[in-house]
């Protein structure tokens, strides 16, 4: 059994960029898509509560 | 089932990298070319981990050559005619969308704080309710109007996007890649209150709509 180790904050910021970038940006062909709304939600909500701790980390340095 | 990554033009060789769930990918096309991988079912497995996958052949294609139109996670076609139908349409444009992004990555800044987001009072009505808010606008552009302005000058193209904090993606020439992340680095240092993330460089993302 292993332990997962949390992403160093600046890597779980590439990758919340990168996923936002994925499915909300790029070449649109034929409109459809095939991601449920809930997941690109969690994004959104993801990247305002990592930027939020970001501030407080800050505030507390 | 054809899932589609990006457009580029065609390659002589392909990046050394795995599609959504490790399939591999292939190019369809002469001129322009699409970056593309086979499905059974390509919504079998977590979409997040799927839009990884994606991102990483994008990213792994911008290191291989200096046009790359990502396309957008989620088009799919249902085989190899109804893609190339579809390419027919939109060679044009994505020939000048190609034009357009060449030699360029894309950098993303955000910047959050108190300042910027602060919550909303109570308002006593609309009017006083929309006053509160165009102040706070109004505040948000005086912080970050410098920072917007320089980096523009240092960019082919920008794209802001209106979801509270200030957020801007540019088009950034590779050779002034350096110069515009050391713009954002002043930025930061000079306002020490603010959360300032820079992120990228990634392939021009924001920037395909010559081709939508």
């Amino acid at each position: 059994m292993s332990v997962a180790t949390p992403a160093p904050l600046q890597e779980q910021i590439t990758l919340l960029e990168l996923v936002d970038r994925v499915l909300n940006k790029g070449v649109v062909l034929t409109g459809d898509i095939t991601l449920s709304v809930a997941d690109v939600d969690l994004v959104y909500v993801g990247l305002r509560v990592l930027l939020a701790s970001v501030a407080t980390l800050e505030d507390a340095g | 089932m054809i899932h589609v990554y990006a457009f580029v033009e065609r390659l002589e060789r392909l990046p050394d990298v795995a599609g959504i769930g490790a399939s591999p990918i292939e190019q369809h096309g002469t001129g322009v070319a699409a970056i593309v991988s086979r499905h059974a079912d390509v919504h079998r497995g977590d979409p997040r981990v799927a839009a990884v996958a994606h991102g990483r052949v994008v990213e792994a294609l911008t290191g291989l050559t200096q046009a790359v139109l990502p396309v957008r996670f989620g088009e799919t076609f249902g085989d190899q005619s109804e893609l190339a139908d579809v390419m027919r349409g939109r060679e044009a444009q994505i020939r000048a969308a190609l034009e357009h992004v060449r030699g360029c990555v894309e950098l993303g800044v955000r910047v959050a704080g108190e300042a910027l987001q602060r919550p909303a009072t109570v308002a006593a009505d609309g009017t006083d309710y929309m006053k509160s808010r165009l102040a706070l606008l109004a505040e948000r552009d005086a912080i970050t109007h410098g920072l917007h302005e320089r980096l523009e000058t240092q960019s082919r193209a920008s794209v802001r996007t209106e979801r509270g904090g200030f957020e801007a993606s540019y088009l950034v020439e590779r050779e002034c890649l350096e110069a515009a992340q050391e713009t954002v680095r002043g930025f930061a240092a000079a306002h020490p209150e603010l959360t300032v993330v820079c992120t990228g460089p990634w392939a021009p993302y924001s920037f395909g709509g010559a081709a939508a």
